[in-house]
């Protein structure tokens, strides 16, 4: 528990203060004071943060998540009963502890009882063992912190006593937020170290009498805001936060839950040694705070972890500007939400600059209470994070006041209560040690490693920034060497040989050397041995080489899928050409758009596709398996000057704007990849490998040689048994095959079956769903498999195992590196999500006459150990997992944004097929440019399988954010693929708009009139249907509180907060209709009325619409 | 990055002894193997040079060995 930070220039606020004259409390009361004492018999009302945390109590009673705590271990012999005169005097001092909260009206009053004594729980374990003890202290402990108040009742603070020996104590204080902050526990610890020394001695409390009371500030309070001051401030604040982005999006572990939770973890770590001397040493020379300096650096890593230009970050002010407040023990803690610009590229020095002048600003600002602002923000209604901000920072400058207790030593001991109220908090402590970073994360959103390695990153940057403040804060780096030496060296340490002076063809050779007659290529009625396949593509390639083709020539190969086509591919390669596949598909304007860029004079054509070149002046050969078998002659290869560096192939893919481009792969790269399938995947002359993708898709390269590069044989299936799932699986079956690569969508069409024979299956093209692995991974080896064209057909590999989550696209392969990267090519911590970049020999030579593209996507490779390497940027988004696999997170195109939230497609789609009759999704987004974008989704069921769209609807609707549950949902019998094989988006039907809530229903019934005019009234709205939620028109919590009032005591019946925030007007008026009747309580969301539309909202996520920040990360 | 900032950012063009063409930040040192081409100037106007002067793809050592050979 920390207090907040004091003015970041250094100045005394009471300075500026005593010269503001618009407060109406700016007139000094006698003893200097400017906050006069209340009247004996007036009625104190909650301050405004009391109020909010009231408010919260009401939607979750019971939550420890605002209390605070305070745990010492004690050395020696401690005296209970002196302890508790100590407690029991400051109790009698401070009115605030023995306050309760109670609400006639709707809004919080505050009653302060008489004083009592106080004594302390006291639970001896004096007669267990010691390590008994220690053994289960810190379970005993988080319990006591954990344990609630009731904010109606006394106390509202609890002190106990646990003796571990009669000379060895621990003391644990919990006190709830309402009426404490980090201030007030060091006046409790200065008080309680005062009183047990004087009292000890047998003397009276030194203590001065308390100047006012917090009920005092409070009535106080609420006239200030009242004047022209806080309307200034609040304009200040609403000009400051407009167009701020509601969210930092920060690299999630796990996908935000549909309510905000606060589950919590807390993070102690120490800064490097000399941090603290050299922050010290900085901004004495600069002349600025170290808080400012610490933001700044805070400010740099948020950038550079999320990318966001713009972040609000919340900082805690301790709001006691008055000498009177200064002793008082309560709740007066600020929040500041500090927008900070962090676009360009400044330096650090520039960036401090921009910092100070900001915080200044707002440190001007700063008697708005918090919860006034996010009152008149009417933040975007989300129920999955906190309004206006989601992280906290605090820097402690001072010194905390220790506990001292005579006769005995105290050490304070760290207890975790488990809860976090905002995604993260980072708090920087300042010791005698050195510099302590401490931070709270939501445990539902990171993983601890991944918070960890950005605690570290925050002390690398700083550490630099302190060091070298003119470098910019794109350039500072973010992890320290040993760091960078794992992610940058350690993972990527791929060396391995391979054959380096081969081309792609001649592995092919050498098994045709090797076993001539076994069966090269299957198809139905066709089969080629290796021997036939050699001789055919011989005898095409000495017609090539005639017709000039020579290294760096395209031929294209606009063909059917089937033997001949592997003819023809070999052929190329072995005139030294490159080839340059085509689907026979191609739209005619595509075709000749590709055959014009490419510079293509001849194409190899089959029967039925020789006619697509009409019109073209490319040349044709026909490729034919009708033609007799040449001679024995040509088992002779063909000698050209085709060198490993030599294209292979060119591939054209398409762009982000649609526009096909060119992919140059030469032979090195591809060989590398073939050598190391081989090595991987137990391939040999048994293999019996299925191909099932397009030729012009490169992994149909790849699968060619998974069984040609070891003498195994290709199995093609025709097009029609592609297209069926049952006689594709009825093939692999009869066919016995070992080897299935296969796209993600192929596979999850396919019925599951035993298939024994299928000893690996490797799946690719698009993001492995973790039911993928479940259904095909037993029994034999899954791999998911990576890569790009541009990196030459895969670059990455994981063995998955079916632990329920989608598998890592793993680790680069041999000869390989793979970097998770910021947009300036610096590498992210290990947990962050940044761009996947690739490295090595799989690089391919770049974009066909798109010398521009080329220079912009592949880029100097910093950290190759090879000069002049290249790196190629994938447009992928990746994070490294601790244990160097790295998780695919999404492509960057299929990032949307829907009502200003980045929703990733991948993450609904995952949803879906998570549900048991769900065998393929896929959701994409509609609507045109000028107006919000919808999400459509697409489903194709099991076989037998049976859903509704309602039900699919609702189904996402309990398992995601609303923004993320699709506008229209329709069941297919099958997705379009494309000629690769992946699913055809651009081929799904038009959605149709689901009817969604918005459409004005007339209240019926009389309590849903009455209803609906205090609604009305409280809204200043014409007219409210009875499908509209309160807090969807507008409502907020102080509004909902006089909705609660009004209804009651028209009614006499209390409505639940819960009915109101979760309900529609149908809902609360049925509730309110039934509690009149005795019937007890309306339980929404669980038991929806019939006729009402189902909200998909949880009541822990509309405590963040009351959620607001205080200064306390615990 | 934003657009705005990846716009005003200055590069410089660099090549490598394959002769080929990429862009670094203008502040940065150029990664070892790598030269500049002595162009520099904001992404666009740099990748306009690049697609200027790159006018054969392949790496260099390629283009010498097909010389040789012709």
């Amino acid at each position: 528990m920390t207090s907040s930070g004091g003015r970041p220039d250094g100045l005394d606020p009471r300075q500026s203060r005593a010269v503001d004259s618009g407060l109406p409390g700016a007139e000094q009361e006698p003893g200097g004071r400017f906050i006069p004492r209340r009247s004996p018999d007036s009625r104190a009302p909650a301050s405004f943060a009391q109020g909010r945390l009231w408010y919260i109590d009401q939607w979750q009673p019971n939550s420890p998540l605002y209390n605070m705590h305070a745990v010492y271990r004690l050395g020696g012999p401690l005296d209970v009963a002196l302890l508790d005169r100590c407690l029991t005097e400051i109790a009698r001092r401070h009115e605030v502890l023995r306050t309760r909260f109670v609400a006639p009206d709707g809004a919080p009053v505050q009653v302060v009882e008489p004083p009592g004594s106080v004594a302390s729980s006291l639970l001896d374990l004096s007669s267990n063992s010691l390590e008994e003890n220690e053994g289960r202290l810190q379970g005993l402990l988080t319990s006591l912190v954990r344990q609630s108040f009731r904010l109606d009742r006394l106390p509202l603070w609890r002190s106990a006593v646990i003796r571990l020996a009669p000379d060895e104590h621990v003391w644990v204080l919990t006190i709830h937020h309402v009426i404490c902050d980090g201030w007030s526990m060091q006046i409790l610890n200065r008080e309680v170290s005062t009183l047990y020394e004087a009292f000890g001695r047998g003397e009276a409390s030194p203590l001065p009498d308390l100047p006012i009371q917090y009920a005092d500030y409070s009535i106080w309070q609420r006239q200030m805001l009242g004047g022209p001051l806080l309307q200034e401030q609040l304009k200040f604040w609403m000009s400051r936060l407009s167009g701020a982005p509601p969210l930092l999006e920060l690299p999630l572990d796990h996908p935000r839950p549909s309510e905000l939770t606060s589950s919590g973890f807390h993070l102690r770590s120490a800064a490097p040694s000399g941090l603290a001397a050299a922050l010290t040493t900085f901004c004495k020379a600069r002349r600025v705070t170290p808080f400012i300096t610490l933001l700044t650096a805070f400010a740099v890593l948020l950038r550079r972890i999320t990318g966001q230009e713009d972040l609000v970050i919340g900082t805690p002010v301790a709001n006691r500007s008055y000498l009177e407040l200064e002793p008082l023990i309560g709740f007066f803690v600020n929040t500041l939400a500090l927008r900070i610009d962090v676009s360009g590229n400044p330096t650090f020095g520039e960036m401090l600059n921009r910092v100070r002048s900001l915080a200044l600003d707002a440190y001007d600002h700063q008697d708005l209470p918090f919860e006034r602002l996010v009152e008149e923000l009417h933040p975007e209604r989300a129920l999955t994070y906190t309004p206006v901000f989601q992280v906290l920072f605090q820097a402690d400058e001072t010194a905390r006041t220790r506990l001292t207790l005579p006769g005995l030593t105290v050490k304070p001991l760290a207890v975790d209560s488990g809860t976090a109220r905002i995604d993260l908090t980072l708090a920087i402590q300042r010791d005698a040690d050195g510099l302590h970073t401490s931070s709270v994360f939501n445990s539902d959103l990171f993983e601890r490693s991944t918070i960890e390695e950005q605690v570290s990153a925050f002390h690398t940057l700083l550490e630099t920034a302190l060091d070298e403040p003119d470098t910019s804060i794109a350039a500072l780096p973010l992890l320290s060497p040993s760091q960078q030496q794992r992610v940058l060296i350690e993972w990527n340490r791929t060396g391995a040989a391979y054959p380096s002076c081969h081309c792609l063809h001649h592995l092919f050779e050498e098994q045709a050397a090797r076993w001539p007659d076994s069966p090269a290529v299957w198809s139905r009625g066709r089969t080629l041995t290796y021997d036939e396949l050699n001789r055919r593509a011989n005898a095409l390639a000495f017609e090539l080489m005639e017709r000039g083709v020579r290294p760096e020539v395209p031929v294209a190969i606009l063909m059917d899928r089937g033997p001949a086509a592997i003819v023809a591919l070999l052929g190329v390669m072995k005139a030294g050409g490159a080839y340059l596949p085509l689907d026979t598909s191609t739209p005619a304007d595509r075709l000749r758009l590709i055959l014009q860029d490419a510079g293509v004079s001849l194409a190899l054509t089959c029967a039925s596709a020789s006619q697509l070149l009409e019109g073209t002046p490319v040349e044709s050969i026909l490729v034919d398996l009708e033609r007799p078998l040449p001679d024995h002659g040509l088992t002779v290869n063909p000698i050209t000057s085709v060198t490993p560096d030599n294209l292979a192939y060119i591939i054209y893919t398409s762009g982000s704007t649609g526009v096909p481009r060119g992919v140059l792969v030469a032979h090195r790269g591809v060989v590398n990849m073939v050598a190391f399938d081989h090595r991987t995947f137990d391939l040999g002359p048994s293999s019996r490998v299925i191909d099932v993708v397009s030729l012009s898709f490169d992994a149909a390269t790849r699968h060619i040689f998974l069984a040609l590069g070891g003498g195994g044989c290709l199995y093609m299936p025709d097009a029609e048994t592609i297209l069926s799932p049952p006689a594709l699986l009825e093939l692999m079956r009869e066919q016995a095959i070992t080897h299935a690569p296969f796209i993600v969508s192929v596979i999850m069409a396919l019925p599951w079956d035993e298939l024994p024979a299928l000893r690996v299956v490797n799946v690719g093209g698009e993001a492995c769903p973790a039911e993928l692995v479940a259904r095909w991974g037993a029994g034999r080896r899954l791999f998911n498999v990576y890569g790009p064209t541009e990196t030459s057909i895969f670059a990455t590999l994981a063995e998955c195992a079916a632990d329920g989550h989608p598998p890592p696209i793993g680790r680069p392969i041999a000869n390989s590196t793979a970097y998770v990267l910021d947009e300036n090519q610096q590498p992210l911590p290990v947990g962050t999500v940044g761009e996947l970049c690739l490295g090595g020999i799989g690089v391919a030579r770049g974009y066909l006459n798109r010398p521009e593209l080329t220079a912009e996507r592949f880029l100097p490779d910093p950290f190759s150990s090879l000069p002049g390497a290249r790196l190629y940027r994938t447009g992928d988004l990746a994070r490294f997992r601790p244990d160097g696999n790295i998780g695919f997170v999404g492509r960057r195109g299929f990032q949307v944004k829907i009502r200003g939230f980045r929703v990733e497609l991948g993450e609904i789609e995952g949803a879906l097929s998570a549900h048991p009759a769900v065998r393929q999704a896929v959701v994409v987004t509609f609507g045109d440019a000028s107006r919000e974008h919808s999400l459509a989704a697409y489903v194709v069921l099991h076989e037998h399988a049976s859903a509704a769209t309602d039900q699919l609807i609702d189904y996402l609707a309990g398992l995601l954010p609303p923004y993320m549950v699709p506008a229209s949902l329709a069941i297919l019998p099958a997705l379009p693929l494309t000629s690769s094989g992946k699913i055809d988006r651009g081929a799904l039907p038009a959605p149709a708009r689901r009817e969604t809530p918005g459409t004005y229903h007339e209240p019926r019934t009389e309590m849903e009139r009455s209803v609906a005019a205090v609604w009305r009234r409280v809204l200043n709205l014409d007219r409210v249907g009875t499908q509209e939620n309160f807090f969807d028109l507008g409502g907020h919590s102080l509004l909902a509180m006089q909705v609660v009032a009004q209804l009651e005591g028209q009614y006499g019946v209390r409505l639940s907060p819960r009915d109101l925030l979760l309900g529609t007007l149908a809902q609360v008026a049925a509730s309110l209709e039934r509690q009149s009747h005795g019937t007890g309580q309306f339980g929404a969301p669980d038991a929806p009325r019939a006729g009402a539309p189902e909200r998909p909202h949880g009541i822990r996520g509309l405590l963040r619409r009351l959620r607001v920040r205080d200064g306390d990360p615990r | 990055m934003s657009v705005e900032t990846q716009e005003s950012l200055i590069y410089k063009v660099v090549l490598n002894h394959e002769e080929q063409y990429s862009i670094w930040p203008a502040d940065r040192q150029n990664p070892p193997g790598w030269r500049d081409a002595g162009k520099s100037g904001t992404r666009a106007e740099c990748l306009e040079y690049i697609k200027q002067v790159w006018t054969d793809m392949r790496p260099l050592s390629v283009r010498r060995r097909m010389e040789d050979q012709a």
